[in-house]
């Protein structure tokens, strides 16, 4: 009986911290009955709609009663949406419920808690953000829950170590993406090979435009290959390189495309351009910085070092028209700027060694006179009276 | 054979009959400098000259491509610092001089104190001195803001803002400076002028008085070596030729300073900026920066900071009043006391803009 009040006392602390309470909404929200009742036994009578605690199978439907009905949630929040149950519904969660019974897929309280539920927007919330990640891997983490079902269980690792992971979890940057970034939430679900592009262009839009109007665009529709993941991967998408599009441990080009090819030929040639303007930005900065370090004003070819880092990361992006004219064009023009930098910065080291002889020599000629002034001082003798 | 048009005795006449060259010259020739131990000390006051003639020179020089407006006075110390020939030499020289004036006027301030060179009959000389000491460091809180950098721009809201902490005028002082409740472009213009004219133009009358009462009392001898054998050496040209030499090796210091450590330009104020941290004033300003910082919030229920101010007024008042307060000095005594609160003040002084430095 104690333990029992105890489980009691930790739900209701929990309700009590839950968005549903600040709201005013009681436990016969959900379980129904009547609270006003002075007796336990009349409060959860059946007959007045006490359904005590819901089957799992049952708690979609139950949480939709208020969640997806416009005119009831208004009177909380006239701007929440009330479509997450027909999203849940078509979502790959919603799919095995409904047609494959499957008891352990997720449904709304394994997501957002039972009593303890939480407005999305609070830290502490397990559907904030930067703990969705780990409130997936509750179930996609484990492979024992997870067992006779054909996706693997390793998804949360790739994660953290991702572009993305690092981004969101590590540097605490709310608008990279979690899990519900490109799945979805509600309607979560296996993006469509298709579609791949799309989810990525959330984000990446400049990149799926030059993608689109590539020849890659009809390859991989032909082949059905799921497009932006066929070079950078899934959830373990890593921070891209120039060795990412050729180089023999990171190369992916090379995947699909023999030597000698066109394919590899432009892949090659892409490298060539972009290694290039690297190379020539590496080497006007290293200029800059050392009559920097001289105390030289070196904001002019420090702006020109920007442009022609701008003109990298453009001819970076334009790989994803995989024609090398486009590439190397930009990366051209940005090599005709990081020559210019390390023009100024060679003009202004020309400065600063001007300075230097000019600083010896007007040393040299005070202190030569100061010798003189000395000597002559002497020469008066010390006169003390 | 002379020339026609340039007969240099016939020039020479014509010029002594109008101006008082004679004079000066038998002047200058009967002038003596005192030698002792102390002797070193007597070069102070001339580096003192030579700095500030040499911040005229580089101030006018600045002058010729500085703007003083809010859109335009980064800009233009950008250009001179970048396209203007010597511009970045003519400005890092300006900013060293300033700050070796400074120190110079310390350590002169400092040795005339503990040798009590300000008794009869120099008093005048030395709050002549005083003054001359407070209005450079006008200049100095003036022109820091005139870059227009941010570190200018929040040391000088920094600055101003101590101001209000003085009692009943402080308030006042601070808008009158800025120009406002803010640190906007209309104080810019204000330090603009005070730092061309009004604190120069105060300086000049100041140091001509300041020269003049040298020149009238002669140097003083201090106490210690006034009764033994009194030696002196000719200020013309014995002790002239000396100081020009100090003055040769302060201009290869200033060169040498500004080669090696030249004035740099600074982001651009941004007013919306927030104060960035660990935000200092000058070397010069951190003793008193340091002290305020040290003292709590509400001293016997009066602020900290409002004490702290009344209190460095009320020291400042004494020591310019000290020759009349010195009165063992005055009748030819030893005054340990006054010794005793010099180095006292020497090292209070040391070690607060030290840990300010340092911090």
């Amino acid at each position: 009986m104690e333990e029992i009040d105890e489980a009691h006392e930790k739900i209701v602390t929990d309700f009590l911290g839950g968005a549903h309470a600040k709201k005013g909404i009681g436990c016969e929200g959900c379980h129904g009955g009547d609270p006003k009742a002075e007796d336990a036994s009349d409060a959860m009578d059946p007959e007045v709609g006490y359904i005590g605690i819901p089957a799992r199978h049952e708690i979609p439907a139950m949480c939709a009663k208020c969640h997806a009905d416009p005119n009831y949630m208004r009177a909380y929040n006239p701007n929440i949406s009330t479509d997450q149950y027909s999203k849940y519904l078509i979502s790959g969660h919603g799919k095995r419920l409904t047609k494959s019974h499957d008891s352990k897929v997720a449904v709304c309280t394994s997501c957002h808690g039972t009593h303890d539920i939480k407005s999305s927007n609070e830290p502490s919330s397990s559907t904030y953000v930067m703990n969705i990640p780990f409130t997936c891997a509750k179930c996609h983490g484990d492979s024992t829950y997870m067992a006779g079902r054909n996706i693997p269980t390793n998804q949360f690792e790739e994660y953290v170590q991702s572009v993305h992971g690092e981004a969101l979890l590590k540097k605490g940057d709310r608008s990279a993406p979690s899990c519900a970034g490109c799945h979805g939430s509600h309607e979560a679900r296996r993006p469509d090979p298709q579609g791949v592009a799309n989810t990525c262009a959330q984000c990446h839009s400049y990149n799926r435009e030059l993608f689109i109007a590539s020849p890659h665009k009809a390859a991989h529709e032909k082949h059905k290959y799921p497009e932006c993941e066929v070079c950078h991967g899934n959830h373990n998408i890593k921070k891209t390189s120039d060795d990412l599009l050729v180089s023999e441990s990171l190369g992916v080009c090379q995947k699909c495309h023999d030597p000698g090819t066109k394919g590899m030929v432009a892949a090659l040639t892409m490298r060539a351009a972009i290694d290039s303007l690297s190379y020539s930005i590496e080497n006007a900065k290293r200029l800059v910085e050392l009559v920097r370090t001289y105390g030289m004003n070196t904001e002019d070819p420090e702006y020109q070092l920007r442009q022609a880092h701008d003109k990298l990361v453009q001819s970076r992006a334009l790989i994803h028209t995989f024609t090398p004219d486009k590439v190397s064009l930009v990366a051209l023009e940005g090599k005709t700027i990081a020559v210019q930098a390390e023009d100024q910065g060679k003009e202004i080291l020309e400065q600063y060694n001007f300075r230097r002889r000019g600083f010896i020599f007007s040393v040299i000629v005070i202190l030569v006179l100061s010798a003189l002034l000395t000597v002559k001082i002497r020469s008066l003798g010390r006169h003390i009276g | 054979m002379p020339s026609k048009y340039f007969d240099i005795a016939k020039i020479s006449r014509y010029l002594h009959h109008r101006l008082p060259i004679g004079e000066t010259k038998e002047i200058l020739k009967s002038k003596e400098v005192p030698v002792h131990k102390f002797s070193l000390f007597y070069y102070l006051g001339g580096i003192c000259l030579y700095l500030l003639i040499v911040q005229v020179i580089t101030g006018i020089l600045l002058l010729l491509y500085y703007s003083p407006t809010e859109d335009s006075a980064y800009q233009s110390v950008k250009f001179i610092m970048t396209k203007v020939s010597f511009g970045w030499l003519v400005r890092s020289i300006h900013a060293w001089s300033s700050n070796l004036l400074i120190g110079a006027l310390f350590v002169h301030f400092f040795s005339t104190f503990l040798l009590k060179a300000y008794r009869p009959p120099r008093e005048f000389t030395w709050m002549s001195g005083m003054m001359l000491l407070l209005i450079c460091f006008g200049l100095g809180f003036t022109g820091y803001l005139l870059p227009w950098n941010e570190l200018a721009f929040f040391a000088t809201k920094v600055g101003t803002e101590i101001m209000s902490a003085i009692p009943l005028v402080g308030d006042t002082l601070k808008e009158f400076l800025r120009g406002g409740p803010n640190v906007t472009g209309v104080t810019l213009t204000r330090f603009f002028a005070l730092h061309i004219w009004v604190l120069p133009l105060s300086l000049a009358m100041l140091a001509g008085l300041h020269l003049l009462l040298v020149q009238r009392h002669g140097m003083s001898r201090p106490m210690s070596v006034e009764v033994k054998q009194k030696r002196s050496m000719p200020f013309l040209p014995h002790f002239l030729l000396r100081d020009l030499n100090v003055w040769l090796l302060f201009l290869a210091a200033l060169i040498t300073l500004s080669f090696y450590f030249p004035t740099h330009l600074g982001e651009p104020a941004d007013p919306l900026a927030p104060t960035p941290l660990g935000i200092k004033p000058e070397w010069y300003f951190l003793f008193m920066f340091q002290l305020l910082k040290l003292l709590p919030s509400h001293i016997l229920g009066i602020e900290g900071e409002h004490l702290g101010i009344l209190g460095l007024g009320l020291i400042g008042l004494l020591i310019f009043l000290v020759p009349f307060l010195d009165r063992n000095s005055a009748q030819g005594k030893k005054s340990p006391l006054l010794t005793t609160i010099g180095w006292t003040m020497l090292a209070v002084f040391v070690a607060l803009t030290l840990w300010g430095v340092l911090e």
